[in-house]
């Protein structure tokens, strides 16, 4: 075993051209291979559409959660329905129920996520058509106040005259279309680390390690 | 290579807690004030590590290093691990706050198996043999935890099987990296600072040393 040691320690004298080949094989390796996307995380993404409901699933690479597993369990966890995601990572079902939801993805090797989805994310029709009659007096009335006060001959016909379900469907046909890719973006703003938890991590390991050794030398003190 | 909440069931989170808290106590015992500084930088590595992803064809796999931190900090590693599982659980979001006992002695007992590969190396006396024996424990510290992957996968029931088997084989990639990286490293290493790899023989003995003779070099020097 000695001299084991001693051959290593021959070496390092002329061994500078080695280890400088070593190194830059070393930076190259880490130059290869690029950080530039995080943790294969598995993420879903949920939204409404009408009268169904569409789940993708991701990882954080960019890569979509194809072939995965798909179940939606109703408030007490029983399975309701459950289905394969096509290629882009996507399904979708018509609503099943009007109450809470718990949609989970499997994408296998222990990679899971779930969503729930609460209640009032549902556009359920007949609390709607109740919301509807609730606001319908007031509408005209409003509208009619914004719309006389510009050019006061306007009159507020054209918001009457449109039926009122029609209308309230459209603009939440055109709302939720256009909050789609906010949704999106801000669903993976989610998922993505920052530089501040990894720095904040680190931060951690060497406070807590630190904590240990403070304590861990007193105790040595004191059995001195 | 984190398995998510929801998952695995109650009796499987038990045991992996039961082990974590177990391998816990035993390696913490091993645990000096000298290491502690070396322990929190190779935590931090293996914390980060995983944020760095390797593409390979289509898709992109993820560097775990517990190989690594086996090689470099022996049966110190586990509660490296440990903490590094913890963090990136908590900051990142990889696995669940419920698999963290599953997760640890999953990637921890890889580390320690990796370690195991690593003494190995005494036994044998050619040129590099650092280079050699560290790209084994690299890649033994992701075989080892792929295996525990698919135990764990395979006590959910029959239909994972063959997932699990699949498990092993989508990670026969990261093997072969992590064994280039660890193989580098622990050359690079053994040039370098030898002393700073686990179970490598003091060159210069220290008084510290000296005064407790059989928990320093009796436990490391014999191969697991």
């Amino acid at each position: 075993m000695r001299a084991y040691h001693i051959r290593n320690k021959a070496i390092i004298p002329n061994g500078c051209r080695l280890n400088r080949s070593l190194l830059i094989a070393i930076t190259t390796i880490f130059v290869l291979i690029t950080p530039t996307a995080f943790a294969h995380k598995l993420n879903m993404f949920t939204y409404i559409e009408g009268n169904e409901i569409f789940v993708e699933g991701y990882f954080t690479d960019g890569k979509k959660a194809r072939n995965s597993e798909i179940t939606v369990f109703d408030a007490s966890d029983s399975e309701l329905l459950s289905g394969i995601s096509d290629n882009d990572g996507q399904f979708s079902f018509a609503i099943p129920q009007q109450s809470d939801m718990r949609i989970t993805v499997n994408a296998g090797m222990g990679h899971q996520t779930e969503y729930t989805l609460l209640k009032d994310e549902l556009q359920d029709e007949p609390a709607s058509n109740m919301a509807d009659a609730a606001i319908a007096p007031a509408l005209p009335a409003k509208a009619a106040r914004t719309t006389a006060q510009p050019d006061g001959p306007l009159t507020p016909v054209t918001a009457v005259s449109l039926d009122n379900s029609a209308l309230r469907s459209e603009v939440q046909r055109a709302v939720s279309k256009a909050i789609k890719p906010l949704m999106r973006e801000l669903s993976e703003m989610r998922a993505e680390k920052s530089l501040a938890d990894i720095i904040g991590g680190i931060g951690f390991i060497f406070g807590l390690l630190g904590i240990a050794m403070y304590f861990k030398a007193r105790k040595d003190a004191a059995a001195n | 290579m984190h398995i998510s909440d929801g998952i695995l069931e109650w009796p499987t989170l038990v045991a992996g807690g039961v082990g974590t808290v177990a391998m816990a106590a035993y390696t913490l015992r091993k645990l000096d004030l000298d290491d502690i500084p070396k322990v929190s930088v190779i935590t931090s590595v293996f914390f980060v590590a995983s944020l760095i992803h390797v593409p390979i064809g289509f898709s992109s796999v993820h560097l775990i290093l517990n190989g690594l931190v086996g090689v470099v900090l022996g049966m110190r590693a586990f509660p490296a691990i440990m903490l590094g599982i913890i963090l990136q659980t908590i900051l990142f979001g990889h696995g669940g706050i419920t698999v963290i006992g599953v997760n640890c002695v999953m990637l921890g007992g890889g580390g320690l198996c990796a370690y195991a590969v690593w003494q190995l190396r005494h036994r044998f006396h050619f040129k590099k043999n650092e280079m050699v024996f560290g790209a084994l424990a690299g890649a033994t510290g992701i075989f080892s935890s792929g295996i525990i992957l698919a135990l764990a996968l395979l006590t959910t029931g029959k239909e994972f099987a063959v997932v699990a088997g699949l498990a092993l084989g989508a990670h026969i990639p990261v093997m072969i990296v992590e064994g280039l990286v660890v193989g580098a490293c622990a050359a690079f290493l053994a040039k370098v600072k030898p002393d700073a790899l686990a179970g490598q023989r003091p060159i210069v003995i220290a008084p510290t040393d000296a005064a407790q003779p059989s928990t320093t070099s009796a436990d490391e020097d014999t191969p697991k």
